[in-house]
C-alpha cells in the first residue's frame, strides 16, 4: 500500500488555487483545530448574549467545551468547562443565569468567575489542598471590541486590536446602525451542512455565485416578508442585483475581507417605510450619514469563524464539527433604539435569508454538500480561485478591487498557509 | 316521576346528543382538513395548498418552542400570505437546489384537539412529525402545531398556522414545508 507523504502545508496553497485535501483530509482538519482555531483570535460570543451578572452560555472553542460567564462585577470570563477534580463538564445548559457552577459528580462548586468556592469533605484532601489552586481553567487570552468577544488559546501574540486592524471600522459601522449604538443578539438560528467549514467562508466572499445558486430565490422579492403598502409590483425579481453590477471587495489584515454590494434593494433605508428609524439615526449621526448607515450592505469576514452582515442585521459564527460537517449559528441582532417594526422586519429578513426554513442560504448549503461529494472523485487536485483584475491600495491600507474577483478568498488561504505552516 | 319531567329529560338528552353529534362532526371535519393539507404537501400540490390559506393567513415556525415574541428569539419561517405564495413559487422553480431532487415527505398528525372559538373560527392543536427523505438522508422534524381556521362558506381557511419544532436547540438541515 502506497503511503502518501504528508506535503508541507505551504505546498497545498498556491496563489490562485488550493489543494482539494484542504476540504477532505481529516488530518488537516485536526491540525486546523490546533493551528488555526487553537492559535489565532477566534470569535466566541457577543456581550449581549450574557447581559446580566450571572448570565452564562456554553459553547466549544477549537472543539473544546467552554463557558462564557459574567461575574457579579460584570466581568466576562471564558472558562474551560471541566471540573478540576476528574474533568466532568460542570454545565450542560446552552445558556442561563447561575450564581455558581456545581459539578454533578462530587459537587465541587465554582463561582461565575471560575474560582473554586467549595469542595465537600475538603479535609480529606489534606491540609495542603488550596481551593485557589484549582479554579476552572481560563482560556489563555480574551479581548473584546464593541462587545464582540474573541479568544486566543495562544498565551502570546498580537493584541485583538492589532489583529483586527482596519476591520474595527466596519465593526463600528455594524454597531452604529443601532440608533443607541448598541446591538442585542437574539437566540441563534442554527443550521448545518455536510461539508467543510471553509466552504462557508469561501461563499461569503463569492461575488460570482449568487445569480446561479440563488436563481430560484431571485424569482421572489427579496423583501417579500417586509410589509409594503403598495403591494406586489413588477416581476418581483432581484433584477437590481443580477445586472452584472458585481459587488466590490476589500482585504485588510490577516485573512480579513469585506465584500460590498451596491445598488441592491435596501430593506431598511427606505425612508417611506421606516421614517422613525431614519429619524432616530439622524439624531445620532446626521441625515446623510443616517441614510448611509441604514443602507449598508456588506459581508465582513473575520477569519476564521465570524461574519458580520449589517443588511440582515446578524452575525454568523462558523462551528467546524469534522472535516465534512459544519454547523452555523446565525445571531439576528436587534438594533437598540430602533422602532419595534424595524427590528421585526430584520428578524423576518434573517428568517427568509439565513435560517433552515429560509430561501437563500439553503441553496448555498446544497452547493457546499455537492462540493464535498464531488471532491470524493479525487479526479483532480487544484480548486480554482483565479478570478480578478486590477487591485489598488487605498489611503486606509485596504487593498481594493472593483471587478469580479476572488481576491478575498485568496487572502483567506494566504492566512491559512501562514497559520498552518507553523508547527 | 311526573310525565312532564319525563318529556324534559328526553328533550335534554336529545339536546346533548345533538351537541355531541355536532362536536363529533366538527372534529371529523377538522381532522379531515388537516389530513387533506398533509396530503397536498406530501403530493407537492403546493398551489392547492396555498388556496387553503386566507388572504390574511400566516405561516410561522418560531426558533423556540416557548411562547416568545419573534423579536426575542427569531424565527425559522415568518410568512404572511404573500411570503407563503413566494415560498411556493421558489419550491416550484426548476433551479431550486434544495428541491433537486425534491424531498419525499410524510406528515404524521396525531393528538388533534379542536377548540371552537367565536366568529366562525376554531383553534386546532395537534402533534406532527414530518419525515423527509432526500438523497439517501432521512430527517425528522417533530413538533406541535396550532391552526386557527376560519369558516369560509362551505370550507375552512387557515388564518394562522404555527409549527413549533422540539428540535430548536439543534442545528437543522434545510426544512421542507412543515
Amino acid at each position: 500500500m502506497a503511503v502518501e507523504i504528508q506535503a508541507p502545508y505551504d505546498a497545498l496553497v498556491r496563489e490562485d488555487s488550493v489543494h482539494r485535501r484542504l476540504y477532505t483530509d481529516p488530518e488537516i482538519f485536526r491540525d486546523e483545530m490546533a493551528r488555526i482555531f487553537g492559535r489565532t483570535w477566534v470569535f466566541v460570543a457577543h456581550e449581549s448574549e450574557v447581559p446580566e451578572p450571572g448570565d452564562f452560555k456554553t459553547d466549544t472553542l477549537a472543539g473544546r467545551p467552554i463557558i462564557i460567564s459574567r461575574d457579579a462585577d460584570g466581568q466576562v470570563h471564558l472558562l474551560y468547562n471541566a471540573c478540576r477534580h476528574r474533568g466532568a463538564m460542570v454545565c450542560v445548559l446552552p445558556k442561563g443565569n447561575a450564581s455558581f457552577f456545581r459539578c454533578p459528580y462530587h459537587a465541587w462548586t465554582y463561582k461565575p468567575d471560575g474560582k473554586l468556592a467549595l469542595v465537600p469533605s475538603q479535609y480529606a484532601l489534606g491540609p495542603d489542598f488550596d481551593l485557589s489552586d484549582h479554579p476552572l481553567v481560563p482560556v489563555a487570552r480574551v479581548e473584546s471590541y464593541q462587545g464582540f468577544i474573541f479568544a486566543s488559546l495562544a498565551p502570546e501574540g498580537p493584541s485583538l486590536r492589532e489583529h483586527l486592524g482596519r476591520a474595527t471600522h466596519y465593526i463600528d459601522l455594524f454597531v452604529e446602525r443601532a440608533p443607541n449604538g448598541v446591538v442585542r443578539a437574539t437566540k441563534p438560528l442554527k443550521y448545518e451542512y455536510p461539508g467543510n467549514w471553509k466552504l462557508q467562508m469561501d461563499n461569503m466572499a463569492d461575488n460570482y455565485h449568487a445569480e446561479f445558486t440563488h436563481a430560484s430565490a431571485f424569482t421572489i422579492r427579496p423583501d417579500a416578508l417586509v410589509p409594503r403598502t403598495n403591494g406586489f409590483t413588477s416581476n418581483g425579481s432581484y433584477e437590481d442585483q443580477t445586472d452584472r453590477n458585481y459587488p466590490t471587495g476589500k482585504t485588510f489584515g490577516p485573512g480579513i475581507g469585506c465584500a460590498f454590494y451596491h445598488g441592491g434593494r435596501q430593506i431598511v433605508s427606505d425612508p417611506d417605510r421606516y421614517p422613525d428609524y431614519l429619524a432616530a439615526l439622524a439624531k445620532a449621526h446626521g441625515e446623510e450619514r443616517a441614510r448611509e448607515l441604514a443602507g449598508l450592505h456588506f459581508h465582513l469576514m473575520i477569519y476564521p469563524n465570524l461574519i458580520l452582515h449589517p443588511l440582515y442585521s446578524h452575525y454568523r459564527v462558523i462551528r467546524p464539527i469534522s472535516v465534512d460537517h459544519t454547523e452555523i449559528n446565525v445571531y439576528p441582532c436587534a438594533l437598540e433604539g430602533a422602532p419595534d417594526a424595524l427590528n421585526e422586519a430584520l428578524i423576518k429578513a434573517a428568517a427568509l435569508h439565513v435560517s433552515a426554513g429560509g430561501q437563500v442560504q439553503v441553496d448555498d448549503l446544497e452547493a457546499f454538500a455537492r462540493v464535498q461529494e464531488g471532491l470524493k472523485t479525487e479526479a483532480f487536485d487544484w480548486l480554482l480561485f483565479k478570478m480578478g483584475g486590477e487591485e489598488t491600495d487605498n489611503e486606509y491600507g485596504e487593498r481594493e478591487t472593483k471587478v469580479l474577483s476572488e481576491m478575498i478568498p485568496r487572502g483567506f488561504y494566504r492566512e491559512w498557509r501562514r497559520l498552518m505552516a507553523q508547527p | 316521576m311526573a310525565p312532564a319531567d319525563g318529556a324534559a329529560v328526553t328533550q335534554e338528552l336529545a339536546r346533548r346528543a345533538s351537541q355531541l353529534t355536532k362536536s363529533g362532526a366538527l372534529r371529523l371535519e377538522i381532522e379531515r382538513f388537516l389530513y387533506e393539507e398533509a396530503a397536498l404537501l406530501d403530493n407537492r400540490q403546493f398551489d392547492e395548498w396555498l388556496t387553503l390559506f386566507a388572504e390574511d393567513g400566516s405561516y410561522h415556525v418560531p426558533n423556540d418552542d416557548d411562547e416568545v415574541r419573534p423579536g426575542d428569539a427569531g424565527a425559522l419561517i415568518y410568512d404572511d400570505y404573500r411570503a407563503i405564495a413566494a415560498r411556493v413559487r421558489r419550491f416550484q422553480h426548476p433551479a431550486a437546489l434544495t428541491q433537486i431532487p425534491p424531498p419525499k415527505t410524510r406528515h404524521f398528525i396525531t393528538n388533534v384537539v379542536v377548540n371552537p372559538g367565536p366568529d366562525d373560527e376554531v383553534t386546532v392543536t395537534s402533534y406532527q412529525i414530518v419525515y423527509a427523505s432526500r438523497r439517501g438522508q432521512d430527517k425528522q422534524y417533530p413538533g406541535s402545531m396550532e391552526h386557527v381556521l376560519r369558516r369560509d362558506g362551505d370550507r375552512w381557511r387557515i388564518r394562522r398556522k404555527k409549527v413549533c419544532l422540539i428540535t430548536g436547540d439543534k442545528a437543522l438541515a434545510s426544512l421542507p414545508i412543515l
